[in-house]
């Protein structure tokens, strides 16, 4: 047998190198298992995680929580917040060091080892994560999702038979869970039973006809079941949502606990988002709590002004409406709702000449911005009539 | 070494023969600012501000009088000219901390950068360590900095101090909600609104815990945050500053006085408010309608009618128009007792048509359907009228007074059936309502239902035993047993 290894160098140096290679690598996993452990062993400190650059009421949520729950009266249940809040921004790695202080004092804190669990599953380390959502189970049996969350993490750790244990103890208590069916039917095609896959993704595929998931497994399902044709249909929808001609819904799962996260996050965009919904439901009041707190966060968002002014406006709190399109347009001078919106405030307090002022300003920057020339033409009538009522009270 | 008290009193005497023979005297203030006043600033502030200059510049060698003007200046923002004049009462009585305070306060209010004002208020507290209302605004000022820490130990010594203090609670509550412990902040937050349920700033923090935890009605929540907004922070007062804060004035400002006057039903308050209000602003749409309203409550329809008739057209939103249906049924109403059936009808045919072109606006709204239901009940159109009624009842299941009226209505068509749904409508909203279970219990005897009746007749007698309704109840009830 002739062997040609062409110019590669000797094999005893091959072999050396790979030597070298296989050592070099086993030691930047150590070192990198090193620091994560470090990370995890340091002790939490909030100044790390928070700078100038810190949303404000980002910052005082976390430096006030940490603050407050080192004292012995606000102790566990502060931790508890911070840890949640530390989750809710995605440090998940402090969350787990504060709720593991809370379990070296109160093992049995129960809620405190399904937050661990999330916040180790959401740090990457899955088999921590599944201890801490097995030792939740035993101490709340009747937490349901725990049963799913666990049911997704032997997913990942590649027990997929008892993985779908799990699910299906899941869904006896939520049998309409999409995820969990989404979940089961991918964990049956995992250990090659497409047909039995197959009722599973249709549940969550009639649920969330648009999720790209479900849509992928059950496309191979149906082709493993010699469905060809179901399959080629399913292949259409997934290549129109790569494209972007559809969008996407993915499958998200109520859970109640994780759930409060959102009670207590607030970043900007967050508030921005709330106070969006709010103003759709005509909560006007409402949405302000949430807008001035994003105004905290971002004081320089002239357009974040503006829409508290607005919302001031259709509460009837004129002059607070004013305060707050004077702000935008400090920060924005051309800007042209705050400048609009302005105008017709002060049009409709009988302001007529400011109202003017900054109609003026604003169809210097675009003439063709048509409410505003709506507007104009109403206070050009009104000047018109005011001025031919004073001429018939003259002599 | 100890100086003998003899010769420590020597010189001091010594030193103060050669301050009074330098011609030295207590130090001069400076002299009265001229205000800042912008276009922003209405012709009620301006008035206010410019009567205490006035008063400031007669007496500009008192500090209550140069104070008085620097606190007329604050409450309307003008915080560097505050600073300015507080300073100078501070220089008049140097021994009053509230001077030093408001000085420091007013340096930090006006600066852009708060952050380099802080240092003026911790000198004030260093130098007045047991004086409250400096150190809480201290506490405030951290807060808003995202000073937690020194906020949260201020206001900790604050209560150390006053432990019951409500705008203290108010501000830990407030440090407790921006840490995200709502749960905290809401046990202090209940107890200071049991306590005090008027000043709004505590429901302005009430409704944002209770928005963001996000487990009450959104209706309730967004009312709470309605009149609770816009609302200041409350800090704790020196006994001298409340008659300097009344200064406070402005269009939305007395606008919202004369609203929680009407809201609490007193109408000759607000009626008092309401004139030099529309004085001040009479080419304001909004001051009109709610000079009008006051001016309708207090009785005097026709001025409020002129008032809103003057309202130019442009400005004529369906609130002023169902103010003005609301005034011509009251005139027609008027009429008709005095006699007079056709001027009457001519007033109400007008209500009808204005009250008709507000639903087609906006069907929606419960006001308009009432004063529509009036109208036509008064043009003896009984059946459109119980129509009407019933839609604004749908529309706001909790309003007595159409309750009553769709009641009235359903007697006139002699309908028991919508009388008794009106009626238990009332019972509802109000269960101890003495007229509507007087009547309640009438119309139960006259169907048979003595049971509904006896429940009636003893919540009634709670109220009120001798009401002369009361008393026919019982007999009727009586004379059914028997």
């Amino acid at each position: 047998m002739i062997r040609d290894f062409g110019g590669l160098p000797p094999k005893s140096f091959r072999v050396a190198l790979l030597l070298l290679i296989s050592i070099f690598l086993i030691q930047i996993s150590e070192a990198g298992s090193q620091s994560a452990e470090k990370t995890m062993d340091t002790p939490f400190d909030v100044n790390e995680l928070v700078d100038e650059d810190t949303a404000l009421p980002v910052r005082k949520a976390l430096v006030g929580c940490d603050l407050i729950s080192q004292s012995s009266r606000f102790r566990n249940d502060g931790q508890m917040a911070l840890a949640i809040q530390l989750a809710a921004y995605d440090f998940h790695e402090s969350a787990v060091k504060v709720l593991r202080e809370i379990l070296d004092r109160d093992a049995d804190f129960h809620e405190c080892h399904y937050r661990l669990g999330y916040s180790l599953e959401l740090s990457g380390m899955v088999e921590e994560a599944l201890e801490s959502f097995r030792r939740y189970l035993e101490l709340e049996p009747n937490h349901s999702v725990t049963l799913y969350r666990i049911g997704e993490l032997l997913n990942r750790t590649g027990e997929i038979e008892e993985s779908n244990q799990f699910l299906n103890r899941y869904l006896k208590s939520n049998p309409n869970c999409p995820a969990a069916h989404r979940r089961v039917g991918q964990n049956l095609l995992a250990l090659n039973k497409p047909k039995e896959a197959l009722p599973a993704l249709i549940v969550a595929k009639e649920q969330y006809p648009l999720d790209r998931g479900t849509l992928t497994a059950l496309s191979q399902a149906q082709l493993r079941s010699g469905n060809r044709e179901e399959a080629q249909k399913l292949q259409e929808t997934l290549a129109l949502l790569r494209s972007g001609e559809l969008t996407e819904t993915p499958i998200s799962i109520s859970d109640s606990l994780i759930q409060v996260q959102n009670k207590l996050k607030k970043s900007p965009a967050h508030c921005l988002d709330q106070a969006v919904n709010l103003e759709t439901k005509g909560f006007y009041a409402s949405a302000n709590v949430y807008l001035e707190l994003a105004a905290q966060g971002i004081p320089d968002a002239a357009a974040v002004h503006d829409r508290i002014g607005r919302n001031c406006f259709r509460l009837g709190q004129y002059a607070e409406a004013l305060q707050s399109y004077d702000k935008s347009l400090k920060l924005e001078p051309e800007r042209i709702s705050a400048l609009f919106n302005r105008a017709s405030l002060l049009f409709g307090m009988g302001r007529v000449t400011e109202a003017s002022q900054d109609l003026q300003s604003l169809l210097s920057v675009n003439p063709d911005h048509t409410e505003s020339q709506i507007l104009k033409s109403q206070i050009e009538s009104f000047n018109k009539r005011q001025a031919q009522k004073e001429g018939v009270g003259k002599p | 070494m100890k100086i003998p008290r003899l010769a420590h009193s020597c010189l001091k005497g010594f030193m103060l023969l050669i301050l009074v023979l330098a011609g030295c005297s207590s130090p001069e203030p400076g002299p009265v600012a001229q205000s800042t006043l912008t276009g922003r600033h209405d012709t009620l502030q301006k008035a206010a501000v410019n009567q205490a200059r006035s008063k400031a510049l007669r007496s500009p060698k008192s500090a209550e009088e140069r104070a008085r003007y620097a606190y007329a200046l604050s409450v309307h923002g003008l915080h560097k000219d505050a600073a300015y004049e507080f300073s100078n009462a501070r220089l008049l009585d140097s021994s009053s901390p509230l001077w030093h305070y408001r000085t420091a306060r007013s340096e930090y209010e006006s600066g852009l950068n708060k952050a380099d004002h802080v240092s003026g208020l911790e000198e004030v507290t260093r130098k007045f360590p047991a004086y409250l209302p400096a150190k809480h605004f201290l506490a405030t000022a951290y807060l808003d900095l995202g000073q937690m820490e020194k906020a949260w130990n201020l206001i900790l010594e604050c209560l150390t101090q006053a432990p019951r203090s409500n705008p203290l609670l108010a501000t830990q509550a407030e440090i407790l909600l921006d840490s995200g412990l709502h749960k905290q902040a809401l046990e202090i937050l209940k107890a200071i609104t049991e306590r005090d349920t008027r000043t709004p700033f505590y429901y302005r923090l009430l409704g944002e815990v209770y928005l963001l935890e996000g487990n009450a009605v959104p209706e309730q929540v967004e009312n709470m945050l309605v009149l609770a907004t816009p609302s200041e922070r409350t800090i704790v007062l020196d006994p001298l500053e409340q008659k300097f804060l009344n200064q406070k004035t402005g269009r939305d400002h007395q606008i919202r006085q004369i609203q929680a006057n009407l809201r609490g039903g007193n109408t000759a308050a607000a009626d008092k408010l309401a004139q030099p209000l529309l004085n001040a602003f009479p080419g304001d749409p909004g001051v009109r309608n709610l000079v009008a309203q006051c001016m309708h409550a207090a009785g005097r329809s026709a001025e409020a009618r002129k008032v809103l008739e003057e309202i130019p057209g442009e400005f004529k939103t369906d609130s002023s128009n169902l103010l003005l249906v609301d005034i011509l049924v009251q005139e027609a109403q008027d009429l008709q007792t005095q006699g007079a059936n056709s001027s009457s009808q001519r007033k109400i045919r007008r209500a009808r048509d204005i009250a008709n072109e507000v639903i087609g606006n906006t069907p929606s709204d419960w006001k308009a359907h009432f004063v529509l239901g009036k109208c036509l009940q008064l043009l003896n159109d009984l059946q459109g009228a119980k129509r009407s009624l019933l839609t604004a009842l749908s529309l706001n299941q909790q309003n007595v007074p159409t309750a009553f009226r769709l009641f009235e209505v359903a007697t006139q068509l002699n309908d028991r059936e919508t009388g008794k749904q009106a009626l238990d409508t009332i019972l509802v909203t109000e269960p101890e309502n003495l007229l509507a279970n007087i009547q309640r219990g009438l119309l139960a005897v006259s169907v048979g239902d003595i049971e509904t009746a006896k429940t009636c007749l003893e919540r009634a007698s709670k109220v009120d035993p001798a009401h002369e309704g009361v008393r026919v109840l019982r007999t009727r009830v009586r004379s059914f047993k028997n």
